[in-house]
């Protein structure tokens, strides 16, 4: 589904350059689930930025499903991300004014066609992530566990192939984030692409795949069965 | 329709946050409410003018007796003349006719117990044909009538309330200076003032026997020249003027003891004052829009470095930099609009309550003024709200986020 040849991302600062990857050859097929993992500082999330299409790399060959990333423009990006990936982050980023249901059905506002059945869709997700009797709270009326939850659903509202988690339970507590891993373990076996972004062995245990970086490398590779 | 889920996105933001949607809003209100105000006014003192105009005559200078201000008959003058009204018809070139016409305010009138003040005009037949007296009912007065000093009226719809109690008067006797006249016909009202005298309460007699018969003067109030050529009006009166000031003996310099007017050389002067105004109060207008901008774009500014996470968050769901542009524009330009709504509404209020207070005021809804507010309001949303959205739209998704 995925192919990263040689990506280099280099920033510019001051006149200074700081390379952050230094060549990252990274493959990832359909439905795997892939923990990337390394201490801060090393580029997982500069990596994971230039995979989710939010970020260009400096240098490098990107392929998303056989197509030429690195050609695409700013609204064929915007769509790729709208309809291929979801994103979930540390902080959640939930919009504070709006209820769960409605932060569910963001990035249908941006989607090319609004599906009839967008409400529905997006209750069904929220009584997956076990939300049901929560649709109308706004975020502050929710715990964390709740949020990221909600911010979860709002990931697959678009029914994406590719879930993007940067330190989905860094700000969570233990039964909390245990309950989030149990999520993307259950969207791995729906068949969704998983990657995860972590500095946490008991996140990326969770893991069939496990990247560790150093200094803009791929270090080593674990594969379990 | 992607667009409008943009918009309506703009839209749902702009009804969650309502007091800095408000607080954008205010320069708009006070602006276009500013703006819509000054154009009721102007509109409204055009039509009463045109209005004006119409009963005037643009065909028609008026020679009035008294030099100075203009005097509806206020103020005695007795040096005007029917002589002076036959050389104009002899000596002007391009004149149709010249009406001469007494008022005399202030005088007894009565009928049977009751008895009033009313202004008495003395025309001749044909000045019965001018739109200030305009028959309600019965008939005018006729050539013959006018030849013989008739003792004939019509009466004014106010004075026959107050005289005959509202009942019909037709043939009835009327007491006019304790002269006896007989009524022949009703005018219709006209309600415009007429040097502080309400000129419903008129009685309209043959000049003849006004001169003659009941206020034996040998001058009269005015003459009411009609031209032929509107082209050359102003030439025309010009020459009224000379021949007038030759005829009463007045040298360079002096003060005439006459006035002559024409509807557009009144028009004119008037015209000026409401213009003047009207760009004044415009301009304020204008200057307060654009205060009103700068102040919605600083807020919108603000707060796209409040949002700056929302909006990274936009685009890693799927929001382009242009859909960022587009929903960013969307809440200027509608707050604008909401804006202009409000201050339409609120403008025209404050006009209206101002033409109650000052009924000399008229006010009429400007089309033209509603068209410059939508104009001014799109102008400025889109305007000053370029930047903001420009700004929001050139956020990097990355650093958005972090």
């Amino acid at each position: 589904m995925i192919r990263l040849k040689r990506i280099e991302k280099t920033f510019r600062n001051g006149g200074v350059d700081t390379p952050v990857l230094k060549g990252i050859d990274f493959s990832l097929d359909e439905g795997e689930f892939v923990a990337l993992m390394g201490t801060s500082g090393t580029g997982k999330s500069t990596l994971m930025n230039i995979l989710g299409c939010l970020d260009r790399a400096t240098a490098g060959q990107y392929e998303f499903d056989g197509r030429d990333v690195v050609a695409l423009d700013d609204v064929e990006l915007s769509r790729l991300r709208n309809e291929k990936i979801g994103f979930v982050f540390q902080q959640f980023h939930l919009l504070p004014r709006s209820s769960a249901l409605t932060n569910v059905m963001l990035p249908l506002v941006y989607a090319s066609q609004y599906p009839a059945d967008a409400r529905e869709r997006a209750e069904q997700l929220l009584a997956m992530v076990g939300l049901k009797d929560r649709m109308g709270y706004l975020p502050g009326q929710l715990s964390g566990g709740q949020q990221q939850r909600v911010a979860i659903a709002r990931a697959l509202i678009n029914r994406p192939r590719l879930i993007l988690a940067d330190e989905p339970t860094g700000n969570l507590d233990r039964q909390s984030a245990l309950d989030i891993l149990d999520l993307f373990s259950d969207l791995h076996r729906q068949g969704h692409a998983v990657v995860i972004v972590t500095h946490d062995q008991e996140v990326a245990a969770r893991a069939r795949r496990v990247l560790h970086m150093v200094d803009g490398r791929f270090e080593r590779e674990e594969v379990r069965p | 329709m992607r667009l409008l889920r943009l918009a309506a996105e703009g839209l749902t933001v702009l009804t969650r946050n309502r007091i800095r949607a408000l607080f954008m809003t205010i320069g708009t209100v006070l602006g276009i409410a500013s703006l819509t105000a000054v154009m009721a006014m102007n509109d409204g003192a055009r039509a009463q003018l045109e209005q004006h105009l119409n009963r005037f005559g643009a065909d028609k200078i008026r020679v009035h007796a008294g030099g100075g201000r203009m005097h509806h008959g206020g103020e005695r003058s007795s040096t005007l003349t029917l002589e002076d009204g036959k050389a104009v018809a002899l000596q002007v070139a391009g004149v149709e006719s010249v009406n001469a016409l007494l008022f005399i305010p202030e005088t007894d009138v009565r009928h049977e117990g009751s008895s009033s003040k009313a202004i008495v005009i003395g025309t001749s037949p044909e000045g019965l044909d001018s739109p200030m007296n305009e028959l309600d009912s019965g008939r005018g007065f006729d050539r013959t009538e006018a030849d013989e000093m008739a003792r004939v009226c019509l009466v004014g719809p106010a004075l026959q309330d107050k005289i005959f109690g509202g009942a019909d008067p037709m043939g009835e006797r009327l007491m006019v200076n304790q002269v006896a006249f007989t009524v022949i016909g009703i005018l219709k009202p006209q309600g415009m003032g007429f040097g502080g005298m309400n000129i419903d309460e008129r009685v309209v007699i043959p000049i003849s026997t006004a001169m003659r018969r009941v206020f034996r003067v040998e001058y009269v109030s005015a003459l009411e020249i009609a031209s032929n050529d509107r082209e050359r009006i102003e030439q025309q009166a010009e020459e009224i003027r000379k021949l007038l000031a030759e005829r009463h003996h007045i040298n360079a310099g002096e003060e005439e003891d006459f006035h002559v007017m024409t509807a557009s050389g009144m028009a004119e002067f008037r015209l000026a004052a409401v213009n003047k105004l009207s760009l004044l109060v415009g301009s304020l207008a204008l200057l307060c829009m654009l205060v009103g901008g700068a102040v919605m774009m600083n807020i919108l500014l603000v707060s796209v470095g409040e949002r700056t996470r929302e909006i990274g968050l936009r685009r890693s769901v799927g929001a382009s930099r242009n859909d960022i542009f587009v929903q960013f524009l969307t809440e200027s330009v509608v707050v604008n609009l909401v804006g202009m709504v409000a201050g339409i509404v609120l403008g025209f209020g404050v006009a209206l309550v101002l033409s109650t207070v000052l009924p000399e005021m008229p006010v009429v809804f400007s089309l033209k003024g509603a068209g410059m507010a939508v104009g001014f309001s799109v102008l400025v949303g889109l305007g000053f709200g370029t930047l903001p959205a420009r700004r929001a739209a050139r956020l990097s998704p990355v650093e958005a986020l972090r």
